[in-house]
């Protein structure tokens, strides 16, 4: 069989089968220190890992180093190979997939207990290895497959700055996993929101500047002459970090402006994140809409391959309306016992208006995330 | 002592979640509606229409508020201290001195309710709502 088609069987393979969820954990660049464009191919995180990022999970994450050729564990002192998706200089595959199975109990309401799969698998080719790079992140489950994901970026000779232009998440605060937090929920920046337009950034020392103009409009079609303007300011210390996002939406009818800042801070086993946004969105049925979002998270690395993550989130929807706010707590263990694969148990509560059950939903999930 | 620090921060940080009180399942308020009568009975006879300001024969500027006065003198009323600022000027909020008093940009008098605690910005847009919909007295 001919390279070319192996390659191509390889890639159909991956977008068919592979199930999946894009992995982004800020509190693994503040556990090492790292700014998000040294694991992941995007500069501002999330989606595929980069060949460092990929080895990073197998050599300092996982519990246990199995040999990937016998499947058993590696011997002590050895350094069994590492495997990252690579299949040249040119060509790298990638994929996440989330097998869930999520457990909701609402006051007044039927409890259920649902399987939920989601995947994702990513494409990146390098027409000119470390300059240009075309890269493809497809959501293959739930349901029809969604693009994400599709840009190309040329960086700078020294890696000190970029130019994306294509379907991208559009830069905006802290990018963590869950999608479900306020902060993302809120803003309309989780891994579901995507947008069409180009993207500029600057990598310069601890400094990252990330700036976006896109349509808009969600990737959907554009309707109208107005733009979103999204930035994203980071300053990126071992230790410590600390940023800046500012965004404005207007579309004609409506401008839809969001403030964040952001931090972590790693003191010893712990890596903390926090994270506030404000967002004022015009032209609603009663006015200016004000809301508010906070986030305050520990990840506690309680051994290899362990890490107990606690968070605590409030939300404000309407800060000109009385008794509205909600608040979360969520309680997750993670672990990874060897490489690609990680098993997450998790408990959130949530507390809002009595007289909105969903509002006061207990969840307990279980997820296997298998990834590459 | 950092992480100590880092924990009390993040138990500080619990707020609490909302009681709902005047609210609906949605967490919209439950009282206030852009009609006369919504604003009557939640705005006007809770907050106006009170003895010595805006209730009773004796009302302020002849502004009585009460439930069946408001309508005859807000809509297209001048008021008497400068009749180039009409009340409610159907279908125009900003030129309504009514809400001008109520955001507190008037350049007559003082912001309402006097001496406040002043209506939020929630409440005084419904009022908006119903003077941009034309002041409807039904």
């Amino acid at each position: 069989m001919k390279t070319g088609t192996v390659t191509a069987a390889t890639l159909l393979a991956l977008v068919l089968l592979a199930p999946a969820a894009s992995i982004a954990e800020p509190y693994l660049a503040v556990r090492t220190g790292y700014k998000c464009m040294v694991c992941h191919v995007n500069p501002t995180g999330g989606g595929k890992r980069t060949e460092f990022g990929s080895s990073y999970s197998q050599t300092a994450m996982a519990a246990e180093r199995l040999d990937l050729m016998t499947g058993q564990t590696a011997a002590a002192g050895s350094e069994p190979e590492s495997w990252t998706g690579k299949l040249n200089d040119r060509f790298a595959f990638g994929a996440d997939l989330r097998a869930t199975s999520q457990y909701v109990a609402v006051p007044h309401d039927t409890d259920t207990f649902a399987f939920k799969p989601s995947a994702q698998a990513y494409l990146e080719v390098k027409p000119i290895v470390d300059r240009l790079t075309i890269y493809l992140d497809e959501r293959v489950s739930p349901g029809a497959a969604t693009n994400r994901e599709t840009y190309a970026v040329l960086w700078f000779a020294n890696k000190s700055a970029y130019l994306k232009a294509g379907r991208m998440f559009v830069p905006f605060g802290l990018r963590i996993e869950d999608d479900t937090a306020f902060i993302r929920q809120a803003t309309s920046t989780s891994f579901n929101s995507f947008d069409d337009g180009v993207e500029g950034g600057l990598e310069l020392g601890p400094w990252s500047v990330n700036v976006s103009v896109t349509n808009g409009q969600g990737g959907g079609n554009e309707i109208n002459r107005g733009k979103l303007f999204s930035s994203l300011f980071s300053y990126v210390q071992p230790a410590w970090r600390a940023g800046l996002s500012a965004s404005t939406n207007f579309n004609g009818a409506a401008d839809h402006r969001m403030q964040s800042v952001f931090a972590g801070l790693r003191t010893g086993r712990i890596s903390w994140l926090a994270s506030g946004i404000y967002s004022t969105e015009d032209g609603t049925k009663t006015g200016r809409l004000k809301q508010w979002a906070t986030l305050v998270e520990g990840n506690y690395e309680a051994a290899k391959g362990h890490n107990l993550k606690l968070t605590y989130e409030y939300y404000d929807p309407n800060a000109d309306v009385k008794e509205d706010q909600r608040e979360r707590y969520s309680a997750v263990w993670e672990y990874m016992p060897f490489q690609f694969t990680q098993f997450r148990l998790g408990a959130r509560k949530s507390n809002g208006i009595p007289q909105n059950n969903a509002q006061n939903a207990t969840e307990l999930f279980l997820q296997w995330h298998a990834f590459f | 002592m950092r992480e100590a620090i880092a924990i009390a921060t993040l138990a500080l940080a619990a707020c609490g979640a909302g009681s709902g009180e005047g609210l609906d399942q949605n967490g919209q308020p439950t009282g206030l509606q852009p009609t006369l009568a919504s604003i009557q009975d939640n705005v006007f006879t809770v907050t106006c229409a009170v003895p010595g300001c805006h209730g009773g024969t004796g009302a302020q500027q002849g502004l009585r508020l009460d439930p069946g006065f408001s309508a005859g003198n807000l809509i297209n009323v001048p008021s008497p201290r400068d009749p180039n600022l009409i009340r409610v000027v159907p279908g125009d909020p900003d030129a309504s001195f009514l809400i001008q008093k109520l955001q507190g940009t008037q350049t007559l008098g003082d912001r309402m309710p006097d001496g406040g605690p002043y209506l939020t910005t929630a409440q005084v847009n419904v009022i908006r709502q119903w003077i941009q919909g034309g002041a409807p007295t039904q």
